[in-house]
């Protein structure tokens, strides 16, 4: 099975997870009191080594993440992962204070995973949506890493070499700070063929 | 299942266990105790029942959200302060309980949905912690960024980390321009710089250690530099917290000052000298018109007409007077000369010697003189004599027609000072003249009516604030003057 996806699927999950953090979105504004805006402007399967590529392109730098776990029907890893600088100015642009963070202290990491666990379960409740059943999730726990390690960080597997990911790019506007990050789905082969076939079949039922 | 109760209730944390039909199935000790609602109250009822506010809150949606597609929550501190309304009681203080929640699904062991737990950690001292550090930061922030002294950090390799606005308007270099660029090559000796830094370093504390910067406008701008070992903030490496206090315009006053006095004294120098020897010379011809007038009146004897001899006597006046005029600006000139002679001097007995020398004058006005008590101060005895017999003597010489003159010395001792008056009952100064009595060749009263140089009262000012003393008048003209002046007591002072 193809695990390419053609311009029509393509759409369909861009919108779905559009729905997502759109959701995801609303409930920040809610807790910020600020202007949040979301978008996943753009979908892609690959094979970790071309997600590696992808995220490596301007450089090798340090990155967090927020790795939440799932099983269920589809079995894998999501993460949210950002430039490690840029964690800090989210951060403090989410909870709109003007203090100098030079290090992130135990009160501002809980809000990362806070930020994470939101975009994180909007995510994975389109997913259910789409293989329309619902899926657990572990709680969410940050990890440290830079560009080129960070698909191995990120998976459960013993070769994440061969580990397929469902990549998706994400852009932020917080306040006044405009920063972009990346989704990764990091679900195997079989997971990925699972995911490929129930979004076809979306399509398919949806009528698309 | 007891076992699990235990655990439960021996957790430093509140744990809530909600069942698919949202009832409470577990409430354990430290939730309780911090609620204030005992297990009995709030097992088999729902959350919305024991806390009304909650509906609607993202708790509730938590809850919800474990339950339709087990998905976990966290609530972070930031963003949810206070979930539920816990209290810490202590004694009297009940203290709000700041609050980290997590909400996640309890599974069974085939993987299933069993129920919802609810985690709630107390954080009130690390809130605590965190506002007091914010405290302190913004503090010391503030006084970073507004210290009108220019401010920098440098670490051990000499770089400079954080630096002020005033540093760099000190340095005429932006913030950025400066970071990591090496401290020392700021300044105009580089080595100075650096045993500076160095020594700061070794001695954890510097101070007060005076060097020369050039600012980027290429000027040299001095400053005093002070410098402590302060905690890195990247690691633990110490860095020096260093203050540059801008002290070029103090040092460029210090050095004109230096000038000025320079000048002062020489000129001054050149004046005594120049004063001192032109009295001194102007006398040489004047005694010798005198002579000769004395000789031609002599030789002329009884052949000399009334009016020639009328004419000589005037000739013979106006050189007395001018050598008097002379001899006072001597004195006048000679004033500071001597200075720093001091010895314990009886004032009463200065008085008295003073009153010996104006006997004929104190004679002739049938003055009454009234001396209170004097003390004895260390001073130049010839200059209080001078002092008082001007003084003693103006008095005498500007009494009033219509009555007898009273002349009173006397003394009040106050704030440090010696102060001694002369007091009279003459013709009085009017106030707006009162500045200019002390004046050089001044004169408040025509010299035909009252026979004087104008020099007296200035040679008085001279004495009294060369020995650092202030002198001035009290009068009522018509009625009297009274003349004050004052000597430090404290010898140094001068």
């Amino acid at each position: 099975m193809s695990i390419a996806l053609d311009d029509m699927e393509r759409d369909v999950i861009t919108e779905l997870f559009n729905i997502g953090v759109g959701r995801a979105a609303a409930a920040f504004s809610t807790l910020t009191r600020e202007t949040v805006t979301l978008s996943v402007p753009r979908i892609d399967i690959m094979e970790s080594a071309s997600a590696i590529q992808v995220m490596m392109a301007d450089s090798v730098e340090p990155v967090v993440g927020i790795r939440q776990d799932f099983a269920g029907p589809l079995t894998g890893v999501a993460a949210l992962i950002f430039p490690e600088r840029k964690s800090l100015e989210i951060v403090q642009a989410a909870i709109n204070d003007g203090f100098p963070l030079d290090d992130i202290s135990e009160l501002e990491r809980e809000t990362l995973l806070e930020i994470g666990n939101i975009i994180l379960n909007s995510c994975l409740a389109s997913i259910s949506d789409i293989l329309g059943t619902p899926s657990s999730a572990s709680l969410p726990h940050l990890v440290y890493s830079d560009t080129e390690n960070v698909v191995r960080d990120f998976s459960a597997a013993t070769h994440p070499e061969d580990e397929i990911v469902l990549f998706l790019h994400i852009d932020f506007s917080i306040s006044r700070l405009e920063a972009s990050g990346y989704l990764l789905f990091v679900l195997g082969m079989e997971g990925a063929e699972k995911f490929i076939a129930a979004v076809r079949d979306f399509v398919q039922r949806s009528g698309y | 299942m007891a076992a699990g109760k235990d655990l439960n209730n021996s957790l430093d944390l509140g744990v809530i266990v909600i069942e698919d039909d949202r009832r409470i199935s577990v409430w354990n000790d430290w939730i309780a105790h911090k609620a204030q609602i005992p297990a009995a109250k709030a097992l088999g009822r729902t959350l919305a029942e024991l806390f009304p506010a909650l509906e609607g809150a993202p708790l509730l949606a938590a809850v919800e959200r474990v339950f339709s597609a087990g998905l976990p929550t966290i609530m972070s501190h930031h963003f949810h302060p206070r979930v539920l309304p816990l209290v810490e009681v202590r004694g009297r203080v009940v203290e709000p309980v700041e609050q980290s929640v997590v909400v996640r699904p309890l599974l069974t062991g085939e993987g299933r949905q069993a129920a919802c737990l609810i985690q709630v950690s107390d954080l009130t001292s690390a809130v605590k912690r965190d506002r007091h550090l914010r405290k302190i930061t913004a503090y010391s922030r503030t006084l970073f960024d507004m210290s009108a002294d220019a401010l920098v950090t440098v670490d051990g390799e000499g770089r400079m980390l954080e630096t002020n606005p005033s540093f760099e308007t000190l340095t005429g270099r932006s913030g950025a321009g400066l970071q990591g660029q090496p401290f020392c090559e700021v300044f105009l000796s580089v080595e100075e710089a650096r045993s500076f830094v160095r020594q700061a370093f070794a001695d954890r504390l510097r101070h007060d250690v005076t060097l020369t910067l050039r600012h980027a406008d290429g000027g040299l701008r001095h400053v005093l530099l002070n410098a402590a070992v302060i905690p890195g903030a990247h690691s633990d490496d110490p860095c020096l917290y260093i203050s540059a206090r801008d002290i070029s315009h103090r040092i460029e006053a210090q050095r004109q000052l230096a000038r000025k006095s320079d000048e002062l004294e020489r000129s001054n120098a050149e004046l005594s000298a120049f004063a001192y020897v032109a009295s001194h010379d102007l006398r040489q011809p004047l005694r010798m018109i005198s002579s000769y007038l004395g000789l031609i009146e002599r030789r002329l004897g009884t052949a000399l007409p009334d009016d020639l001899r009328e004419f000589l006597s005037f000739a013979v006046d106006g050189a007395r007077r001018m050598d008097r005029l002379i001899l006072d600006l001597l004195e006048y000139s000679r004033v500071g000369h001597d200075d720093g002679r001091r010895e314990a001097v009886d004032v009463a007995e200065v008085v008295n010697d003073s009153l010996l020398n104006l006997k004929l004058a104190i004679e002739e006005s049938q003055a009454e003189l009234v001396v209170g008590a004097l003390p004895v101060i260390e001073s130049d005895r010839l200059e209080l004599l001078r002092l008082f017999q001007n003084l003693i003597g103006n008095a005498l010489k500007y009494r009033s027609l219509d009555r007898l003159p009273r002349i009173e010395v006397g003394y009040r001792g106050d704030g440090g000072e010696h102060c001694f008056f002369v007091r009279d009952n003459g013709i009085g100064i009017a106030a707006e003249q009162s500045d200019r009595a002390f004046g050089i060749f001044q004169r408040l009263v025509p010299a035909e009516q009252y026979e004087g140089t104008g020099i007296g009262l200035a040679i008085c000012k001279k004495i009294v604030e060369h020995r650092g003393g202030r002198i001035w008048v009290d009068s009522r003209p018509g009625f009297g003057s009274t003349f004050f002046f004052t000597v430090p007591e404290d010898a140094a002072a001068s």
